[in-house]
């Protein structure tokens, strides 16, 4: 096996209502270490089911999921082991909010990987300084603007010191004002060389981040390519259409 | 406006609770006083009054008495002050030579008192009246030397602050020989009765001065004179009932004691029911979410049914004197486990909601992160749907207190019990019954008052 490669999808089917609705309907894809691979596609085409098939939020009807050479849809794997290493960014922050920021960053390291309290915490409040918070770290999520939570949202995934990076329409629910701040730190975090699957609208960040783009549409992937092929030469009709809308 | 609305909530249950307490206050003050108020007069200054007193009733009862008076000694033995008698002041004499003085003056007594009967009903019964009289006050003497010896003679002070003497009715026919019985004020009594014939006494100005006189009373009442206004009258009344109910034996004991069962049954019925509540919840929200604990769903599911399709007291009985009694299991276990089953019951539908309640990218943000199922509940969406669900869990827990009063069906001595108890002790419904209502009543103000901080602070959270 590839040892470059961090995530392999062959095959991957997701059907509800017994086969009347393909959210997925055999999706192949691989992403590298590194890579920041950026999903797009109308509402609907399946991108959010594509992307949380890949921490197993959804449970594929079919096909298979290799994470690190584990294909994680086996049942007798333990899941929760290989989420730990798979950071997810969801469009609503989905911030825990009967803690404090600090406490939303620490539980899991703390939890999960056994962390001491002042090993979790002090992680936490580089995580936080990095994205300019960490004056915030005793606030409670209600008390932070959309950008902030977030921003709080990336750095508690981060704190599990994960793998690859997840994220789904994370500027969606944002005031336009807002989503630069947010852009920006995955921009860091993408320089950095984290492995990112990032489902936006946000095409200036695609173009400008992504190392590769994966164009869905109705449950499968149409067409997949470098954002200059995308953007600059898209070959698909479909592809074409969505760009012109969106552009 | 939330904040304004819970504050003006919490004035209200402040008013009430005060309310509650100062009207038990002023009971239980009003009954410890009674009796206890300091004298105002002294025993001379009594003395004086009570020489007066009787120096104006002897001369124009029968001028005869007068030579008695002479001869007894009248003195002051007892002062009582106080809410009892209702006018602050009693006076107990002792007049211990009575019988002799009117032994002594037999003669002179009975003429004097024919004297002066027979002048002041000259016409038209004169001839009559002085029959009746020879007779009658020979029965007199006899019953003035029949006396131990002592009369009690009552003073009052009347509200413009002179004072009244009144003689309860024994005393009055004690002194009048049983010949005159008057009823209502003197100024409006218009017959007397004369050894059971009545006389009309309208025209007669003597005989109304001198029954007048005879009693030293301007306003006579066979009554007690009660010149206190009706708010003091019933609170006097009040604090008697308090005192006969409550004081009176220690018999408070019984709700005090019957509180503490209320309470221990509420507690340990609450904490069963969070528990079990807690418990059905989970596993009904985890077999919704992924299909796990068929059979115990199913035996939840029925559970639910059965508890929340009958009623509670059916339930304490069946439980009780079908189950639990034939193996010996002890009345106060069986009412908790019967009321811990049942609020289990509603608790668990309460913190199924609020599970549900709880916004799913919660629990896919625990998942995400790597925690399992049991730890995200745990740590994510429990905590949440507690708080979500703790004004309902503390509507539960106020509504179990009040439940738990069906208790005394299986002879429980909780509080609804004591206050039954001392119903069949007192025969009075008012006091003991309001008294066991307003104290489930404070108890409730109070754990809504508690579960409104805890919320406030658990709320602190979300602003
Ligand atoms: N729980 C579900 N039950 C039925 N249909 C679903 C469910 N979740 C998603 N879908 C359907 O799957 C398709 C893909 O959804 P989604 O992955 O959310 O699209 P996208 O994120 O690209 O907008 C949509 O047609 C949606 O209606
Ligand atoms: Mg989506």
């Amino acid at each position: 096996m590839n040892d470059n490669v961090i995530i392999k999808v062959e095959g991957l089917k997701k059907h509800y209502n017994g086969g009347a609705v393909k959210a997925l309907d055999g999706v192949d894809c691989s992403i590298k270490r590194g890579e920041v691979v950026v999903i797009i596609g109308p509402s609907g085409s399946g991108k959010s089911t594509f992307l949380r098939s890949l921490n197993l939020l959804e449970l594929p009807t079919d096909g298979k999921i290799l994470f690190n050479d584990v294909d994680i849809t086996d049942p007798k794997v333990n899941i929760n082991l290989h989420r730990q290493k798979m950071g997810m960014v969801f469009q609503h922050f989905n911030l825990f909010p009967h803690m404090t920021v600090l406490k939303n960053m620490t539980i899991a390291p703390t939890k999960l990987l056994k962390k001491s309290k002042e090993d979790a915490e002090k992680r936490a409040m580089e995580l936080l300084k990095r994205v300019g918070l960490d004056h915030r770290a005793n606030s409670y999520p209600s008390q932070l603007s959309g950008g902030q939570k977030q921003r709080v949202a990336i750095v508690r995934a981060l704190c599990m010191e994960p793998e690859v990076m997840l994220f789904d329409e994370p500027t969606s629910a944002l005031d336009p004002e807002m989503v630069g701040e947010v852009l920006d730190v995955m921009k860091e975090l993408a320089k950095e060389g984290m492995t990112m699957a990032v489902v936006t609208h946000e095409m200036g960040f695609a173009r400008e981040v992504a190392d590769r783009i994966i164009f869905m549409s109705d449950g499968v992937i149409v067409e997949e390519g470098t954002p200059d092929e995308i953007f600059g030469n898209p070959k698909n009709d479909r592809t074409k259409e969505f760009l012109r809308c969106v552009l | 406006m939330n904040r304004n609305t819970t504050k003006k909530k919490r004035i209200i249950a402040l008013c009430v609770l005060a309310a509650v307490i100062v009207g038990i206050a002023t009971t239980v003050i009003v009954s410890i006083t009674q009796n206890k108020t300091s004298v105002k007069i002294d025993t001379a200054e009594a003395q004086v009054i009570v020489d007066d007193t009787f120096d104006s009733i002897i001369p124009s009862t029968a001028t005869g008495t007068k030579a008695i008076m002479d001869k007894m000694q009248i003195t002051v033995k007892d002062i009582e002050y106080g809410y009892e008698k209702n006018i602050l002041l009693s006076c107990e004499y002792s007049v211990p030579n009575v019988k002799k003085a009117v032994t002594d003056n037999k003669n002179a007594i009975i003429d004097g008192t024919y004297k002066f009967f027979a002048e002041s009903v000259k016409q038209p019964n004169a001839t009559k009246i002085k029959q009746y009289l020879s007779e009658d006050m020979l029965g007199y003497i006899n019953a003035a030397e029949m006396l131990s010896g002592e009369i009690t003679l009552s003073l009052y002070e009347i509200t413009d602050g002179s004072l009244q003497l009144y003689l309860d009715d024994t005393t009055v026919d004690t002194v009048t020989g049983g010949l005159i019985t008057a009823k209502g004020l003197i100024n409006s009594i218009n017959t007397a009765t004369y050894n059971g014939e009545t006389v009309d006494i309208t025209n007669s100005t003597t005989v109304r001065t001198g029954i007048k006189d005879c009693l030293a009373l301007s306003n006579y009442d066979s009554s007690k004179p009660d010149t206190s206004n009706k708010i003091v009258v019933w609170f006097r009344e009040l604090a008697d009932e308090f005192e006969r109910n409550f004081v009176a034996n220690d018999q408070w004991l019984y709700l005090a004691q019957g509180l503490g069962t209320t309470l221990a049954i509420t507690a340990c019925a609450g904490i069963m029911g969070l528990i079990l509540g807690f418990i059905v919840a989970i596993i009904r929200c985890t077999h919704d979410s992924n299909g796990n604990f068929g059979i115990l769903n199913a035996i939840c599911k029925f559970y639910l049914t059965v508890v929340r399709g009958t009623p509670v007291m059916v339930q304490l009985l069946i439980i009780y004197f079908v189950l639990l009694l034939p193996i010996g299991v002890p009345k106060f276990i069986s009412a908790v486990l019967c009321f811990g089953l049942n609020s289990g019951a509603y608790v668990a539908e309460i913190v199924r909601g609020g599970i549900m309640s709880v916004d799913q990218g919660q629990n896919e943000a625990g998942r995400s992160l790597g925690f399992n199922f049991a730890q995200t509940m745990i740590h994510f969406i429990i905590p949440q749907a507690f708080k979500a669900v703790l004004p309902s869990l503390a509507n539960e827990f106020i509504t179990l207190l009040k439940e738990s009063s069906v208790a005394f069906y299986i002879g429980v001595a909780d509080l609804t019990q004591g206050g039954l108890k001392i119903r069949s002790i007192t025969y009075s419904n008012f006091m003991p019954l309001i008294a066991v209502a307003l104290i489930y009543l404070a108890i409730v103000l109070i754990l809504t008052w508690l579960v409104g901080k805890l919320e406030r602070r658990l709320r602190k959270s979300e602003r």
